[in-house]
């Protein structure tokens, strides 16, 4: 359990990332967008989110702009930039190779019997 | 005050490493995230539901601040240690001449200029409280030929109180400075102890005509790590409640020391050491105090602001 509890926290910034490639959204969006598209599986918490993003901003991979709403509080909108698309890219790579690799390994492997066959 | 404002005043007195538009951006942030989710029809049928799912996404305020402050490395050792810096000039300028601060004072602003493009952080700050001498020099000297005006007229007894006011003037707009770069009565408080320590030196033993009484320099030495330790507690130590009880503490332990040291030279020298010690427990405990005061009214009442800015 806490394997892949540490398995979805270094997924965090890949998740984050893949959200922000179509638009710019605020960090509630983020949170919902995420669940939406995992069914609920990935239900990011504010207090991991909010510093997470922080981290990415101060890295260069994200950037924020503060808008106004409509008679709403306005609201802090996160782009991905140039080095986050590369990152993401980079990254979506070594994921999808990870779980190739663990999925050849987990498959379990022909028997003989059916191997001929 | 409701769990939301609990939250953020809970979330704000955490914030403390960060100045305040760094922080007011953070608690923005989040109000916003909540008020997002309040909206949010999918979070419940009624505003009292959708409240208690987003507050339970919000988690512990103290771990979200300890997160953030991770990510702009605030609180950690490097910056107790570049704060602590201060002291290498100032105590080399105590053991060998005091006129030497005022080389020391370059040093200082320098630094502080640093601090001041880098969105001061943390460290910056400890040093911005030694940077009152330099308003205190700039007020007594020029207001020197006042002062010797004063002392030849009929009101030469009042040079007293307006030595006193050339320490307390520059100190109540140093005061005003911090909040206003701050809005936060900790980190007031801490800057302003440089000051408070300092001030109790220079009426307990300055002032003092003739010889000045033995121990000063273990005063000195006490001093320095008393500051090393208070430093040490509020850039690193949770709760809250353990910084304020650092700073009283620390400002209590230096005052009782300097006290033994200079009490028996002072009732040789002055007519009415009393009045003194008032002035220095004021001069000590009221910014520590102020401090304290606007920490607890802002634990309490999380300022309200405008919908949209």
């Amino acid at each position: 359990m806490s394997q892949l509890h540490e398995l979805r926290r270094g997924s965090t910034t890949l998740l984050i990332l893949n959200v922000l490639q179509d638009e710019a959204r605020y960090g509630y969006q983020i949170m919902r967008e995420l669940e939406r598209r995992s069914d609920g599986y990935f239900s990011m918490t504010a207090g991991l989110l909010y510093p997470a993003l922080h981290r990415l901003e101060k890295d260069g991979l994200v950037q924020s702009e503060w808008c106004a709403g409509q008679g709403k509080r306005r609201r802090k909108y996160y782009t991905i930039t140039e080095a986050g698309r590369r990152v993401l890219a980079e990254s979506t790579r070594e994921w999808q190779t990870f779980f190739e690799k663990l999925s050849a390994v987990l498959t379990p492997p022909l028997n003989p019997a059916e191997e001929k066959a | 005050m409701n769990s939301f404002d609990g939250y953020l005043a809970r979330l704000q007195r955490c914030l403390h490493a960060f100045s305040r538009s760094e922080r007011d951006d953070i608690m923005e942030e989040i109000h916003s995230h909540v008020e997002a989710g309040l909206e949010d029809a999918h979070l419940g049928v009624s505003k009292g539901e959708r409240m208690a799912k987003v507050m339970s996404e919000l988690g512990d305020p103290a771990q979200m601040a300890n997160a953030v402050k991770k990510v702009y490395r605030r609180g950690s050792w490097m910056d107790v240690l570049l704060a602590l810096a201060t002291l290498i000039p100032v105590g080399i300028a105590e053991v060998i001449n005091d006129d030497l601060m005022l080389l020391v004072t370059p040093v200082f602003l320098a630094v502080v200029i640093i601090g001041a493009r880098r969105g001061w952080p943390l460290w910056s700050w400890w040093w911005l409280g030694w940077m009152i001498y330099v308003a205190q020099g700039v007020t007594v000297f020029l207001g020197s030929a006042a002062v010797a005006l004063l002392a030849d007229n009929v009101f030469g007894t009042l040079l007293d109180a307006v030595l006193v006011s050339f320490f307390l003037v520059p100190a109540v707009a140093f005061v005003g400075l911090m909040l206003w770069l701050r809005g936060d009565g900790l980190m007031v408080a801490f800057t302003m102890l440089p000051w408070a320590l300092e001030s109790t030196r220079f009426f307990m033993f300055e002032s003092m005509s003739g010889d000045k009484p033995s121990g000063v320099l273990l005063v000195r030495a006490a001093s320095f790590v008393i500051y090393a330790g208070v430093v040490a507690v509020v850039f690193l130590l949770r709760p809250h409640w353990k910084r304020w009880l650092a700073i009283i503490l620390g400002a209590l332990a230096y005052l009782t020391t300097a006290m033994y040291v200079s009490w028996p030279a002072l009732t040789v020298f002055l007519d009415y050491p009393g009045h003194l010690t008032a002035v220095v427990l004021l001069a000590t405990f009221g910014p520590i105090l102020g401090g304290l005061a606007l920490d607890i009214i802002r634990t309490t009442r999380y300022p309200k602001r405008s919908a949209s800015a």
